[in-house]
């Protein structure tokens, strides 16, 4: 019998406690994972759903970051089309909305332009036409509203009829209805404003010539211009966004720390109850060093056990979350690698720590008085 | 037999506790020689496992000094390498953990160590206390003379210099305490151990070549044998 073997024959011991305390750590490990999973997948699905309406680069108003409360002039379009490079040039107003019922809706002015308009993808109906009072709905907001096609509903004081359902496959474009600029413009009271542009660059720019065009519309004009993947980047360091990753940060540090604790606790009472086991060990010749190495053998099994089951747990979670329409319909949620290596890497030493303390706990009395203890 | 060379020797060892209320050793001067056979007796609360204790480096005197093969013993980790290589301990309790077999207990005092031939050495020794048919046995599927036999064997499979064994008989009834105790002298003749059991038990006594006893913490009597019966 090796101590590896003995150790884990004492844990089978108690298999009720054993395979509790394993519970315990492989459910804040799972915490931690499906967290960390949120807040990667927050981001993800930022950037997934500015590739997917992609033209190739958005220029921004410099200095602001939420989209909706960006104002450029809408004359700025033609100043950006005279830059050398710069081949079309298309401009979209965002603007955050309720229903008279107090449902949000983030409405997309789209340009009047049947090139930009064939960008958007129909799953029912038809797009709107120019100057109408129309709207395409994604099919999540259109559940959310319970809207279907030929519906009206009432945005900014104004009517629309729905005269269409996008065919968008993330989860932020499912969520947006689109209408004409013009139409947006006149129903916000922002004439003449736009949130964005987005501009197509020549054909065939080398990287070194796209990089002097980029640099030449920010010296020109007060706005930054990013490809889809920065512009993620951008909104995911938003103010909301940051608090709600510190958030889930801090309670995955939590849900981990409190996996330790339990594990401190159970080897805490299982060394308790051996006091003169232990003594006995001391008896036949076991050094305080080789005590301590059976603990924390002990506590890595139960560790590395909780870790294994906590992965798991976090991936069900993770996929089950992902099913439940009112979360997998906003955010995506496929943990990546790190989502699980993190958790583990953090909780392994921390179940050592927690494991120190009673092996420590085990070699503190003289052996005599181990022995003699009822 | 020996041959007159102390294994341990302690020399003023004083021992109290509760805060000094209670004296358990109160100055003892003892050398142990290599090979013999010691009974210490003693009513109950004199100090016998006290010093049994202190010999073995299980409890550490407040006062006095314990010499090892002539060197001083001071550390836990000196007394626990010695525990390991030179000396077996047994108690009246067998402390045996009931989810292991015999063997896996007997198993354990080799534990950690870079002993090769461990099954070997554990047959052996099971062979020795008369257990070799019972090694997959747990505990419980044991009567307690074949436990106190495998707390033994425990004890001995490193064949220490001493045995201390702590009334090795007292949970036992007659014939297990008598068979226990024939195989105790047994091996300590084969295996040239020194050997000190506490006991009430005078009979038991008087098989051993010499007697010490303890009264009030202090040895007040120390007389070897005149004959020695088997
Ligand atoms: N850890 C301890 N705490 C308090 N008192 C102790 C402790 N260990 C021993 N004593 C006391 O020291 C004295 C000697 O104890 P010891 O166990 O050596 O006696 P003993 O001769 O072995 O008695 P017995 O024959 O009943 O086993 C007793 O009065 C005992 O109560
Ligand atoms: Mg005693």
């Amino acid at each position: 019998m090796t101590l590896v073997e003995f150790a884990y024959s004492n844990l089978k011991r108690r298999p009720a406690r054993t395979l509790l305390t394993i519970l315990g750590i492989a459910l804040a490990i799972g915490t931690a994972v499906a967290l960390l999973a949120l807040g990667r997948g927050i981001y993800e699905s930022l950037a997934e759903g500015f590739t997917e309406r992609s033209s190739e680069l958005l220029v921004t108003q410099r200095n602001v970051i939420d989209i909706t409360a960006m104002r450029l002039p809408e004359s700025m379009g033609l100043e950006l089309a005279a830059v050398d490079g710069v081949a079309e040039v298309s401009s979209e107003l965002y603007v955050f909305t309720s229903t008279p019922a107090g449902q949000q809706v983030m409405v997309a002015g789209v340009s009047d332009s049947a090139a930009k308009w064939a960008l958007v993808p129909v799953a029912s109906g038809r797009r709107p036409d120019a100057g109408r009072p129309e709207i395409m709905l994604g099919d999540v907001i259109a559940q959310t509203l319970g809207a279907k096609v030929g519906d009206r509903i009432e945005l900014l004081d104004e009517e629309f009829e729905v005269v269409g359902i996008t065919a968008y496959g993330t989860a932020l474009n499912r969520g947006v209805a689109a209408m004409p600029l013009k139409v947006l413009q006149e129903a916000s009271l922002r004439l003449a404003q736009v949130s964005t542009f987005s501009i197509r660059l020549d054909p065939g720019l080398s990287q070194v010539r796209k990089r002097e065009v980029r640099a030449a519309i920010e010296q020109r004009l007060p706005v930054v211009v990013s490809d889809m993947q920065e512009i993620a980047d951008r909104l995911s360091s938003d103010r909301n966004i940051t608090i709600l990753k510190a958030v889930s940060n801090a309670i995955s540090i939590v849900a981990v720390v409190m996996g330790a604790l339990n594990l401190l606790a159970t080897l805490l009472l299982s060394v308790q109850e051996r006091t003169r086991e232990i003594g006995m060990l001391s008896s036949i010749g076991w050094s305080d060093r080789l005590v301590i190495s059976l603990i924390m053998i002990e506590g890595l099994f139960i560790g590395i056990l909780g870790c294994v089951g906590g992965v798991l747990v976090g991936l069900a979670a993770s996929s089950l979350f992902g099913s439940i329409p009112a979360i997998g319909d906003i955010i995506s949620f496929t943990p990546s690698l790190s989502d699980l290596v993190l958790p583990v890497a953090f909780a392994i030493p921390l179940c050592m720590v927690g494991a120190a303390y009673p092996a420590w706990r085990a070699v503190h009395m003289l052996p005599a008085e181990a022995l003699r203890h009822a | 037999m020996t041959d007159g060379r102390a294994v341990v020797w302690l020399e003023g060892i004083r021992r109290s506790f509760d805060h000094g209320r209670i004296r358990a050793l109160n100055g003892v001067d003892l050398v142990l020689r290599r090979g013999e056979s010691v009974a210490l007796v003693g009513r109950s609360g004199s100090g016998k496992s006290c010093l049994l204790n202190v010999a073995s480096g299980l409890d550490l005197p407040d006062e006095g000094r314990v010499f090892w093969d002539g060197t001083e013993v001071t550390s836990r980790g000196q007394w626990a390498a010695l525990r390991r290589s030179s000396i077996g301990i047994v108690f009246q309790e067998f402390h045996l953990l009931p989810t292991l077999t015999a063997r896996q207990n007997v198993e354990l005092a080799l534990i950690g160590g870079r002993d090769g031939e461990t099954r070997l050495r554990v047959e052996h020794m099971l062979e020795k206390v008369g257990l070799s048919e019972m090694g997959d046995r747990l505990p419980a599927e044991l009567s307690g003379g074949e436990r106190q036999r495998v707390a033994l064997a425990r004890a001995l499979v490193r064949e220490p210099e001493l045995l201390l064994a702590d009334e090795p008989t007292g949970n036992l009834d007659s014939a297990n305490a008598d068979a226990v105790a024939t195989l105790m002298f047994d091996l300590h003749r084969k295996l040239q151990m020194a050997l000190v059991i506490v006991t009430h038990d005078l009979s038991l006594a008087k098989r051993c070549e010499r007697i010490v006893t303890l009264a009030d913490g202090r040895i007040c009597d120390d007389r070897m044998l005149e004959t020695v019966s088997a």
